[in-house]
């Protein structure tokens, strides 16, 4: 019997750290109209988005808890704070944010990153966005990113245009609950013909216990320019549980270019019940780069709706499920328009009990004609508690396609491994290059301060000899 | 939403009909499946008679009316892909016709039962209920040939077959349903595979309006291999909704499931392929793989393979493929001078011959070969 390979758990030391809660606003546990208002009022919110609010509140109420996917009988809604202001507004320089709440994100290497290798960083709080800034050159070609409670006064007639549109707070109960509770989140708006060269990263961070965060992300790329967006989650434990509902808005129009990477690395206490969804134009193209390492319960399936000919998507997305973990991630793409086309590219981990299930879907629709689309599945399991799901559908609605689909599960082959050491390598070394080999095609997507960060993520400790 | 753990279940489930002019008693619903759509109605209870030709090869086997079935023999309720309880109870208490089919002892050649059931006007409807048991080491083989002469005729054949394949032992079941345009064809198979024993199961769906055909097979026991093959074609009007499911449960056992179909017309088409890895299946291997050819753009084709697994020292793995006719391959046929049609036709036979090639009976696969000529 072959001893197992060991891989540690990814190192949570740095997202551990508790910081002490200091708000200037905290709306009470649970969920009325009155807390619906309040928060309104506390964002000085023009009229029509209070009443959005308060219609959400009456489709959230109205909806049930999903059953077919993680079990989320213990999440208690009604328990958790679903505003939480922190003591400070939003800043555009990082000496003006509290220290307290600068340095977690020091600790989280954020503003080291934006002086290397960003060309603007958003960092959100709790509930609200306390620092936002960006290149000037950026401003002057008329590059908007700045918080959405801004830009919903500043840039009322895009936010009008745009917010709510792909996912409606009648699609389930989380965006019903998202389009009730929302607060912070990014806006970006890139005018036609301009190229953002470096990245752009807002990082999301719950501090507070008990808490829910539901940022609001709506990106705009207009006809032929170009974006990368990162996004960073982080939470420190606490024993009771904290829910993140977000919700991403993508808008790609022709001949656009988005790439969207999230590294999400929630504390294992987190319910991550986040809807993330982007509808791309002609000749247009959405890139996904996705990341679950955190939370205790995931349910996350980023959507590409292809709706203009030629569009295209490509997904790339690596899931970690250690123990305690549900983590159910996929993707969906629409081909809704004839020559489009899609690559998802799926891996998973699983590690001591952890549950990793893949769930994706892949539509052609009836005047989607010449659509071409394949879809990689690749599972690791570590050890026999672990668990690894896969459940892909494709619905085809017409002949002209061509779509191949391919899914593995299995471990590290003996193989393999014999193979390697017969080349001279040791087997500790072996088993290691062959999980980096395994997630390789994710880390080479990453930008690459978040590459080695994952490098360093998976430490691995490996033991045994082979049997 | 992507629900297909309650879909599955909720398709699943068939409610009893309340409908007044139906005893209640005596009714039973047809499951509307949601991705197919069909319309509700109703399982018929009538008695009915069915003709049918049996013909037994060989020695060693006892063949025995499906009354002398003992319920502690088998226990439908352990498997879970089915067509539904309901389903399942509508077979067992309105049955018109099955067997209990026991291979007894080693023998060289497996001993051959053909069962050939043919519906028509007069006798419209097969509600079939069978049990298959391979003694320990001994081989069996039957096929199962559901034929009509009448094409355009409302015939229904709704069934559960079971087989029993004890340690060591060889079992083939072959089915092949050409019942003609307007047929219903509702069909579960359960299997239950112990310690070194070969299952080998041939689904062939020709005819036939709307067809829900269910397979689940249980590796119990280290050592066991199950293979399955299906085969159909779907034309204007027609509705698959295929099942097939692999429940590893010993170690180093090994499952196979290859799927090829051919959809035409509108016809619409829900595969879905489930394989499951249980605790303590270690070393086990599944595979799955599914070919579709698309020949119709108001064509319909739904793929859910599913692979569950709890065990980590296992290979699972699924492929599937939908698409058009190789257009390098029609093309060298029309250069030799067939038609487009011809060249369609022979590739599309070319292609199912990998699956009937181990029917190992080619007059049964000159039959089916022709009954496909005639449906492209």
């Amino acid at each position: 019997m072959a001893n197992k390979t060991y891989i540690a758990d990814v190192d949570r030391g740095i997202y551990d750290v508790v910081n002490p809660e200091n708000h200037r606003f905290v709306a009470d546990k649970g969920l009325t109209e009155d807390i619906i208002r309040d928060i309104s009022k506390e964002k000085n919110e023009p009229e029509w988005m209070l009443e959005y609010r308060l219609k959400s509140l009456e489709i959230y109420k109205s909806k049930p808890i999903p059953t077919w996917g993680a079990d989320l009988s213990d999440l208690d809604v009604e328990n958790i704070v679903h505003y939480v202001r922190p003591n400070t507004d939003m800043k555009t320089s990082w000496d003006d944010v509290p220290s307290e709440i600068k340095e977690t994100f020091e600790r989280l290497g954020i503003p080291e990153a934006e002086r290397k290798s960003l060309a603007g960083v958003g960092a959100q709080y709790d509930s609200e966005v306390v620092y936002h800034s960006m290149q000037e050159e950026l401003i002057a070609q008329g590059v908007v990113y700045t918080d959405m409670d801004t830009a919903v006064k500043e840039y009322e007639d895009i936010v009008k245009k745009y917010f709510m549109t792909i996912i409606t707070n009648r699609d389930h109960k989380f965006s019903a609950l998202h389009g009730a509770v929302w607060s912070g989140g990014s806006f970006v708006y890139v005018p036609e013909g301009v190229h953002v060269g470096l990245p752009l990263q807002s990082y999301f961070r719950l501090n507070a216990k008990g808490a829910g965060q539901f940022e609001h992300t709506l990106i705009v790329v207009e006809k032929n320019a170009s974006l990368h967006f990162i996004e960073g989650c982080s939470a420190p434990k606490y024993s009771v549980q904290n829910l993140h509902a977000g919700a991403v808005e993508l808008f790609v129009k022709e001949g656009a270019k988005l790439r969207y990477s999230t590294i999400e690395n929630w504390s294992r206490n987190m319910y991550n019940l986040n809807t993330k969804r982007s509808v791309v134009d002609k000749n247009g193209k959405i890139e996904w780069v996705s990341g679950s390492f955190g939370s205790r319960v995931s349910m996350l399936y980023p959507m590409s709706i292809l709706r203009g000919e030629g569009a295209t998507s490509e997904f790339t997305g690596i899931t970690f499920a250690a123990k305690g973990q549900y983590l159910d991630t996929g993707t969906k793409v629409v081909h809704a328009a004839p020559n489009t086309s899609s690559i998802v590219n799926s891996k998973s981990i699983s590690k001591d009990g952890g549950h990793a299930f893949y769930r994706g879907l892949l539509r052609v629709t009836p005047n989607a004609v010449n659509v071409k689309s394949t879809v990689n599945c690749e599972s690791l399991m570590l050890d026999s508690d672990s668990k690894s799901d896969t459940l892909p559908i494709i619905e085809i609605g017409n002949d002209k396609v061509d779509i191949g689909h391919e899914a593995k599960i299995g471990r590290i082959s003996d193989e393999t491994i014999f193979y390697l050491m017969s080349r001279g390598i040791d087997e500790a070394e072996a088993k290691a290059m062959i999980v980096r080999g395994f997630v390789e095609p994710i880390t080479k997507e990453l930008p690459l301060e978040y590459a080695v960060e994952l490098n360093n993520l998976i430490t691995l400790e490996l033991e045994g000899t082979i049997g | 939403m992507i629900n297909e753990n309650t879909a599955s279940n909720n398709e699943n489930s068939l409610g009893r009909d309340d409908a007044s002019s139906h005893e209640k008693a005596s009714s039973y619903a047809i499951p509307t499946w949601k991705r197919l759509t069909l319309p509700e109605t109703l399982f018929p209870v009538r008695s009915g008679e069915v003709v049918e030709a049996l013909s037994v090869e060989g020695n060693a086997i006892e063949v025995t009316p499906f009354e002398a079935f003992h319920e502690e023999w088998f226990s439908d309720a352990k498997y879970t892909k089915t067509l539904g309880e309901p389903f399942t109870s509508y077979i067992s208490n309105e049955k018109n016709h099955g067997y209990v089919i026991r291979s007894t002892s080693r023998a060289f050649d497996a001993p051959v039962v053909k069962l050939n059931y043919k519906l028509s006007t007069e006798k419209p409807l097969l509600v079939e209920n069978q049990l298959f048991i391979a003694e320990e080491g001994s081989k069996l083989t039957v096929v199962i040939d559901y034929t009509s002469d009448e094409n355009g005729v409302e015939l229904q054949h709704y069934g559960t077959t079971r087989v029993i394949a004890k340690r060591g032992s060889t079992v083939r079941v072959v089915k092949i349903q050409r019942l003609g345009a307007k047929a219903f064809n509702f069909d579960q198979n359960f299997s239950e595979v112990f310690e070194g024993a070969k299952l080998e199961l041939i689904d062939i769906q020709l005819g036939g309006q709307i067809k829900a055909v269910a397979y689940e097979s249980h590796l119990a026991e280290r050592h066991a291999f199950a293979d399955l093959q299906s085969l159909y074609f779907g034309d204007q009007g027609e509705a698959l909704d295929l099942s097939y499911t692999m429940k590893h449960f010993g170690p180093k056992t090994e499952s196979l499931i290859l799927s090829k179909g051919a959809l035409g017309g509108d016809s619409k088409k829900v595969f879905r392929g489930n394989l499951f890895f249980e605790k303590g299946a270690t070393q086990s291997v599944g595979r799955e793989k599914e070919y579709v050819v698309l020949l119709d753009e108001k064509v319909k084709s739904d793929s859910i393979p599913a692979l569950m697994c709890s065990e980590d020292d296992v290979i699972g793995e699924h492929a599937a493929s939908v698409g058009q006719l190789d257009h390098e391959k029609l093309f060298y046929l029309m250069s030799r001078g067939l038609s487009l049609e011809e060249a369609k036709k022979l590739v599309i036979k070319a292609s199912f011959e990998e699956v009937l090639i181990t029917l190992k009976d080619d007059g049964l696969k000159d039959s089916i070969l022709e009954a496909l000529d005639r449906r492209l």
